[in-house]
């Protein structure tokens, strides 16, 4: 299933009945979106969308909704803004006029997200079903495939059942394969990295890593990957000279958790991190909190909290003070007051 | 073992090969490396022997035996001058000499440049006179530069030149036309007269704006526009900015504002880098800040320091405090145009509005800067923030996120109250920013915020109301008697946005094609809104029928209230959420009797 041929199909159809402007925003939402011009895409997105229902094609406007989920959810997982428009989305993808649109698939995938974001083990459950749904509409021939796969086997890391995530991964690699379109190189194959990195199988997950696509799609999110890799292997200094500068992924919300994993962990070792670093990492501690991603937040402010703490700096009450915040919005606890008690002390 | 000192090895053929080969991307910089040579000697011979004749380099080139040379009335070298500089990779005379007197004048930085000589010739020769032993007329020679000859040459005056015997591959060097261009692109803003053959004509003069000394300003104005335009090939320059000799960075130059754009995110930033006005690239935008799109610039500094290809900057401190001037500049200038509203910046705004907007919102020392210059689109045409507040009489925003009209529209209208169409390219997003100063309150329509805002509570007591609420009052709609304008709208219904998105999640239809998980999900959200009533119903008391009801006969009362609830559904509600046949339907019947009534 090619899911993109209706849209150049339409971008034609557009560009000949003189709509230029829809058709060209049609290519630059997901490239921007793609390249972390994420500031760009909010500056023309709400325009894209009023030209499309201008033209009356809410099959575009379903379009340029996703990707500009895409680039708010999958990108900088800003769940708070965008839980809204999520679920409206979904509402207006599935009405009977719409459903058939391919992206009403993606629709369901930006709201589970959302919800990844929020509290990704805590909605694990949730998503696992969500995701399982939607894998039942499509097959392995769908370019979404790997996408809402991945978002499936992320759910199952969440919720730590590592070989059903194993299982899952290789099953959706091997139906790729049958499918004629090849082993995962990016979404999926991320996941995969990190759930070698979970179980403690560094080797395994470096040789993954190199498998991974070169594109810029996801080259910002392999480094971190491939950081973290380092990190918890105990290679703090080989794991700083992969992380990409703040500056490069200041947006890219979807880095953050283990840019400051990674970076924590290097402090604690004594290993190359200046006080800016840290600094950042409180920083986006903020965001974190701000964007609704409440258990990254929680986990984050914990690391900040006992380096704080050991340098015997007074950060350290306001970073246990926004655990406390966070946490009223789990959807779950899993060792949240525990977490927080044990800090306390 | 004792450690044992020895001395790394060179093979200087293989340094040759890779320096030559590699260092430079194009061989036409062999003009550019040569004529710099000529002038750096001519720098020097001023500054050494307080010369003060006319300096010239001439380039003369020999198409039949494929030679070609460049010639100065500089300095020229003593013989032990050509063993340590000339025929000493890597160690050059200006180095020296800028060291010694602290003079920026010359261009030369590596000691390089003659080895671009070796990569474009099978053999090179070398002839000089020095101003400081004019008795001897030296000539150097090699054939790819690692031995060489010096003995004497026919007298010749004070100065160089270097001829070029060109490989095969080269031999396209060997041509005036060719030449010409080089020396237009890499030398124009070379303080000296560059000529060609048997010509006197200089082929690099242009009209430097900044060097332009008691010039009229409309005489510079002019020379801006054509100096830019000389570098920009893609847009015509409308508007020029000087950058003026900055003391930290030694930079100067120009930056224009383009004629057009693509659109409102295009990149076409035009950057040229000279130092010591020799130029480096066209290939730097990043001198520019990200949002200039539609600017173009170029500068000349002494104190970027090139990479040894000198075919680009070192991004260093110094670019750092360059980018740093420029962008200063830039929004200096801007702003300038801005509050002066003249004829530049009427010209600036109607092209380059909405990249501003847009540029604003990422950078917040432009922010600060245009916040209250840059128009936004209203329905009332573009207005700027004060504008808009100044027609409505508060410091409030109100945005539309949807082009579709409605009540909101209507009423604002009725009010001379602009609205801003947030769907506009960055105009939300520079709302939005706008308001978190404080001083602007920003209200989007169709939010309950708007409606609070726009129907304000008529003060009425508790009879009249209750009298309201029989005929007006329904279980999904809350009623409120409030007072607005225009005051011939008699009622508004307003739906509420949150209770509409959990009513049509909650359609059959939407049950059946979405699977359970992702629907439960949805409702998850809807079921943690605050959701009051359905909709909301404003009688608008500034209106004579709704003033006047509390004193009809409750027979017209009924009549009247049916009338009108049908006509606010009509009116108001959305395809799909009312039941337009069953209004229609009252508003036909209710009309009817009244026709009746009266016959």
């Amino acid at each position: 299933m090619d899911i993109w041929n209706w849209v150049w199909d339409i971008q034609w159809e557009l560009r000949d009945s003189g709509h230029e402007a829809l058709a060209d925003f049609m290519d630059r939402i997901p490239s921007d979106t793609v390249a972390g011009h994420h500031d760009r895409v909010d500056l023309y997105a709400d325009e894209a969308i009023a030209l499309a229902r201008d033209v009356g094609n809410p099959w575009v406007e379903i379009f340029l909704r996703h990707w500009r989920l895409q680039s708010t959810v999958l990108h900088r997982q800003d769940a708070k803004r965008s839980i809204r428009e999520a679920v409206e989305l979904l509402e207006f993808s599935h009405r009977p006029e719409n459903r058939d649109c391919p992206q009403s698939i993606c629709a369901v995938q930006d709201l589970a997200s959302c919800y990844g974001a929020f509290d990704g083990p805590g909605f694990a459950d949730e998503r696992i079903s969500v995701c399982r749904e939607n894998l039942e509409r499509i097959d392995a021939r769908w370019p979404c495939y790997e996408c809402i796969g991945a978002e499936y086997a992320q759910a199952l890391l969440d919720a730590e059942r590592f070989s059903e995530c194993q299982e899952f991964v290789e099953s959706c690699d091997r139906a790729m394969v049958e499918a004629g379109e090849g082993k995962s190189t990016s979404d999926l194959l991320l996941v995969r990295i990190m759930l070698y990195v979970r179980t403690g199988e560094y080797e395994r997950a470096r040789k993954y890593a190199e498998l991974a696509d070169k594109g810029r799609y996801i080259e910002k999110r392999l480094r971190v990957a491939k950081a973290a890799i380092e990190s918890a292997d105990g290679k703090h200094r080989e794991a700083l000279e992969m992380l990409p500068d703040y500056a490069e992924i200041e947006n890219q919300g979807v880095c953050h958790y283990l840019w400051c994993e990674v970076m924590c962990r290097a402090w604690n070792s004594g290993t190359g991190v200046s006080e800016d670093d840290i600094a950042n990492v409180a920083r986006i501690a903020l965001d974190m909190e701000e964007r609704g991603a409440y258990r990254q937040a929680l986990q984050t402010n914990a690391w900040l909290v006992d380096i704080f703490r050991r340098d015997g700096r007074k950060e350290a009450a306001a970073c246990l003070a926004a655990m406390k915040r966070v946490s009223e919005h789990l959807n779950k606890d899993l060792g949240a007051s525990e977490l927080i008690a044990s800090l306390e002390t | 073992m004792s450690a044992e000192i020895r001395t790394t090895q060179i093979n200087l053929e293989g340094l040759l090969e890779v320096l030559g080969k590699n260092l430079y991307s194009t061989p036409v910089v062999v003009v550019r490396e040569l004529v710099q040579n000529a002038f750096d000697a001519c720098v020097r011979r001023r500054i050494e022997s307080g010369w003060t004749g006319v300096p010239q380099v001439r380039i003369t080139v020999d198409p039949d035996r494929h030679t070609l040379a460049i010639g100065d009335n500089g300095a020229g070298l003593t013989r032990q001058e050509i063993i340590d500089f000339l025929a000493t990779i890597g160690s050059g005379y200006t180095r020296v000499l800028r060291n010694r007197t602290q003079d920026e004048n010359a261009v030369g930085y590596f000691g390089l440049g003659f080895l671009t000589a070796y990569v474009v010739s099978d053999n090179v020769e070398f002839l000089t006179r020095s101003y400081i032993e004019q008795a001897d007329c030296l000539r150097f020679a090699s054939a790819g530069g690692q031995q060489y000859t010096i003995d004497s040459a026919a007298d010749r005056p004070v100065g160089s030149e270097v001829v070029l015997h060109l490989k095969d591959t080269f031999h396209d060097l060997a041509d005036y036309e060719f030449i010409e261009q080089i020396v237009r692109k890499y030398c124009c803003l070379l303080p000296i007269d560059i000529v060609l053959g048997d010509s006197d004509e200089p082929v690099n003069r242009i009209e430097v704006p900044w060097r332009l000394e008691d010039a009229s300003e409309l005489r510079i104005k002019k020379a801006s526009l054509e100096f830019a335009g000389v570098f920009d090939h893609s847009f015509q320059p409308i508007v020029t900015i000087p950058l003026p000799l900055d003391e930290d960075t030694g930079v100067q130059g120009l930056l224009w504002i383009q004629d057009g754009s693509y659109y409102a995110t295009s990149d076409n930033r035009i950057t040229t880098i000279f130092i010591r006005s020799m130029h480096i690239t066209d290939e730097c935008k990043e001198l520019l800040p990200e949002w200039a799109g539609f600017v173009g610039c170029v500068i000349d500094s002494a104190s970027l320091t090139p990479t040894a290809s000198r075919e680009s900057v070192q991004q260093d401190k110094y670019f750092a405090a360059v980018r740093a001037y420029v962008k200063q500049v830039l929004i200096d200038a801007i702003v300038r145009l801005a509050v002066e509203r003249g004829a530049d910046w009427r010209r600036l705004q109607s092209r380059h509005n909405q990249s501003l907007l847009g540029a604003s919102i990422s950078d917040p020392m432009l922010f600060d800067a245009m916040r209250d210059q840059l128009a936004l689109p209203t329905s009332e045409g573009e207005l700027t923030v004060e504008e808009i507040c100044k027609r409505s009489g508060e410091r409030r925003l109100r945005l539309a996120l949807e082009q579709e009209g409605g009540y909101e529209y209507l009423i604002a209208r009725s009010m001379g109250v602009p609205v801003v169409y947030g769907y506009r390219f960055a105009a939300a997003s520079f709302c939005r920013m706008r308001s978190q100063d404080g001083d602007i309150t920003l209200t989007t329509l169709g939010s309950r915020e708007s409606s609070g805002d726009l129907f304000p509570n008529q003060p009425l007591d508790d009879d009249n109301l209750a009298i309201f609420e029989r005929y007006y009052g329904r279980a999904d709609t809350k009623l409120v008697v409030s007072n607005f304008e225009p005051a011939c709208l008699p009622a508004v219904r307003v739906l509420d946005q949150d209770a509409l998105l959990r009513k049509r999640l909650e359609a059959d239809e939407l049950d059946e094609h979405l699977g359970s998980a992702a629907l439960m999900l949805a409702k998850r959200y809807t079921d943690s809104l605050d959701i009051e009533q359905e909709a909301y119903l404003y009688l608008n008391y500034a209106n004579p029928v709704i003033r006047g009801f509390i004193d009809l006969p409750d027979e017209r009362r009924d009549q009247v209230a049916k009338i009108l609830i049908a006509m606010t559904e009509l009116m108001h509600g959305p395809a799909g959420e009312t039941n337009s046949t069953a209004a229609m339907e009252t508003l036909s019947n209710e009309l009817l009797a009244i026709a009746r009534s009266v016959s």
